[in-house]
């Protein structure tokens, strides 16, 4: 996926973070979403989905500042974008 | 206007007025194993550069230090010093107004040494270069024997106008942290003008520019810290330059930058109350 759009999923992702967060923590102490649980557990899912993007972006970024090489960065690219998955899947949809 | 002819004088006498220590980085590859600094005590007068300083220690002093200048008046960009701790201009940085007795010289940051206080600056220009620096026409043809001048309003001149002051004198590189961990940064300079030619309306290889400038190493890695922007002795504020560029490539990306034809050319017989233009100035031979 080109750079920009990248990049444009994490200012997007940064935004969404601060709604999310919102959401989530009203949920969890002030049960906004008593009776809608499945809109706290898909606010919850989200949040993760995107903070986990806004993280691993932010690590890539300074791993590629420190200059690796094209090969090592696409290896990081991919390893990171596997154990962002990896991690959504197990936290996110089978806990 | 007496009172004028006495400050003028002021400025201008060559009375010394105190006495500096320049500290001046020196190395040589084919004799020295690393950098060492050297002391040269400087008389300073009013008005006196760092560079006036330099070149009396080479002309007084010590006939080795090695220094790149030309112009002596901030036009030519390659007197670029990292002096007392920031990249500045050395024909450009007054002696007493950096109000220290004691001045430390070294060359840029951020860029290879080739010897003494000269940076091997070959990856920032072959950077420059590889913007595209230039009008990019369709019409190659047309461009090769141009028949007039492209139009272009003074207000789509504003569009780039405070971009194309860069002297190419590195300061913004050597200053950016970006480029001090990723040499393949393209850096502060470049990526100004990639935008600087990419917003100029007679220009139409923008398509070509995004190529090069939306890559792992292009203008996303900027942090918009502005360090460039503050170093830079012209004001050309490259740091804002890249912020604008990266929204023109988002727009371009999503599909909501308009497609433009580069400006058409003014024709010989122009619109009634529109100047003629000038004649062309450089014949083609045939
Ligand atoms: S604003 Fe961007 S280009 Fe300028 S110094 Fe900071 S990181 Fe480098
Ligand atoms: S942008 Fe400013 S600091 Fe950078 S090379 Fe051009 S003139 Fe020098
Ligand atoms: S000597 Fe030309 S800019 Fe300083």
């Amino acid at each position: 996926m080109k750079e920009s759009i990248l990049w444009l999923f994490q200012i997007v992702t940064g935004i969404l973070i601060f709604v999310l967060l919102g959401l989530h923590i009203s949920a969890q102490h002030l049960g906004t979403f008593g009776s809608f649980p499945d809109l706290s557990s898909f606010a919850y899912k989200t949040l993760l989905f995107v903070a986990l993007y806004h993280g691993l972006f932010g690590l890539r970024s300074v791993l590629l500042e420190i200059n690796l090489g094209r090969g090592a960065e696409k290896a990081i690219s991919w390893l990171l974008f596997l154990g962002g998955l990896v991690f959504f899947i197990y936290y996110g949809i089978m806990a | 206007m007496a009172q004028k002819e006495i400050q003028i004088k002021e400025v201008l006498s060559d009375e010394i007025v105190k006495k500096v220590k320049f500290k001046v980085k020196k190395f040589d590859p084919e004799k020295d194993d690393k950098p060492y600094y050297a002391e040269y005590d400087v008389p300073v007068w009013r008005g006196m550069t760092v560079l006036d300083g330099l070149l009396y220690v080479k002309e007084d002093l010590d006939g080795t230090v090695n220094f790149r200048y030309s112009c002596r008046m901030g036009i030519c960009g390659s007197c670029g010093m990292f002096i007392n701790g920031k990249p500045r201009m050395a024909c450009m940085t007054q002696i007493l107004e950096l109000g220290t007795d004691v001045i430390e010289i070294a060359p840029l940051p951020n860029l290879d040494n080739i010897r003494d206080l000269v940076p091997d600056s070959t990856p920032f220009f072959e950077k420059h270069r590889k913007v595209k620096p230039y009008l990019i026409r369709q019409d190659v043809k047309e461009q090769e024997n141009p028949i007039g001048e492209y139009y272009q309003t003074p207000e789509e001149h504003e569009y780039y106008s405070q971009f194309s002051f860069c002297i190419k004198c590195s300061l913004c590189y050597a200053a950016c942290p970006t480029a001090a961990s990723d040499p393949e940064y393209l850096g502060p300079q470049a990526l100004a003008q990639a935008y600087r030619y990419s917003v100029d309306t007679r220009d139409e290889g923008f398509e070509e520019r995004v190529m090069v400038v939306d890559d792992p190493h292009g203008c996303w890695r900027c942090h918009y810290a502005g360090a460039c922007s503050e170093v830079c002795p012209k004001g050309v504020d490259p740091a804002k330059a890249i912020q604008l560029l990266k929204g023109l490539i988002l727009k371009y990306r999503l599909g909501l930058k308009k497609k433009r034809k580069g400006a058409g050319v003014i024709p010989a017989h122009p619109r009634p109350g529109v100047k003629k233009a000038p004649k062309r100035t450089v014949v083609q031979e045939d």
